[in-house]
């Protein structure tokens, strides 16, 4: 069993691993989504049409490697695709993390 | 299509929310019953309760960013999670969070969501029926 990464952790894995590779993404993958296993540095890239796509390349990456522990990029942006959460998800967030530093 | 009701809210607010029962696919593949809110302000598909994830025993498959409402990204543990979505199987990402399940916008799309905002309220979500 691969050791457990927090979220930072992995976010800096996957970006180092993309770094490696994004060369050849930036040639032949652009505006594509690449979902990356940080434990082995094994990929999938597809055409990126939202979350379901993240969500495909994530199931055919753990095919290959069932204990997988993805991050996601989008070639050629600087951005995160990250999904919104609403205001109720955000207070209830932010009450955890409250609890957290209290706890 | 999928039917739900409108009761108080439980998060300690006088509101009221948009409550469906969503069949989810517990790892031992036995299908388990979640009573999830509709929150059209969330644009991911589904997010899960830790306690919750940890019962249907899903597995961990990644981290993603999401963003707060006042614009801060934070990252948070997903699964790809199994549920009956319209009568059928669907995969989608569930962000492991919050107090309870919530459904969002990307499972909604494609939908039309009617909701009588009062307490005992009818909710509803249909499939977009194709052009004629």
């Amino acid at each position: 069993m691969a050791e457990e990464l927090n979220g930072s952790e992995t976010a800096a894995l996957g970006r180092k691993i993309y770094e490696g590779i994004r060369e050849e993404m930036e040639a032949h993958h652009w505006g594509e989504l690449v979902v990356i296993d940080v434990h082995s540095g094994d990929y999938e890239v597809g055409e990126y049409q939202g979350e379901r796509s993240d969500v495909e390349l994530t199931k055919r990456l753990m095919k290959r490697r069932p204990d997988a522990f993805t991050w996601a990029e989008l070639v050629g942006s600087k951005q995160y695709i990250a999904a919104r959460l609403s205001t109720r998800q955000t207070l209830e967030y932010l009450a955890s993390q409250e609890r957290d530093v209290h706890d | 299509m999928i039917r739900g009701q409108v009761r108080p809210s439980q998060d300690n607010s006088t509101g009221l929310e948009a409550r469906i029962s969503v069949e989810i696919v517990a790892a031992n593949q036995i299908f388990q019953t979640l009573e999830s809110v509709v929150d059209t302000g969330f644009e991911g598909a589904f997010t899960l309760p830790e306690w919750i994830a940890r019962e249907l025993g899903l597995h961990r498959t990644g981290t993603r960013p999401l963003t707060l409402a006042s614009g801060q990204t934070i990252r948070t543990d997903t699964c790809v999670a199994r549920l009956l979505w319209h009568g059928l199987p669907v995969d989608a990402r569930a962000y492991v969070m919050g107090n309870k399940p919530m459904i969002g916008t990307t499972l909604l799309a494609d939908c039309r969501l009617t909701i009588d905002w009062w307490d005992g309220g009818e909710v509803v979500i249909e499939e977009r029926m194709p052009a004629a």
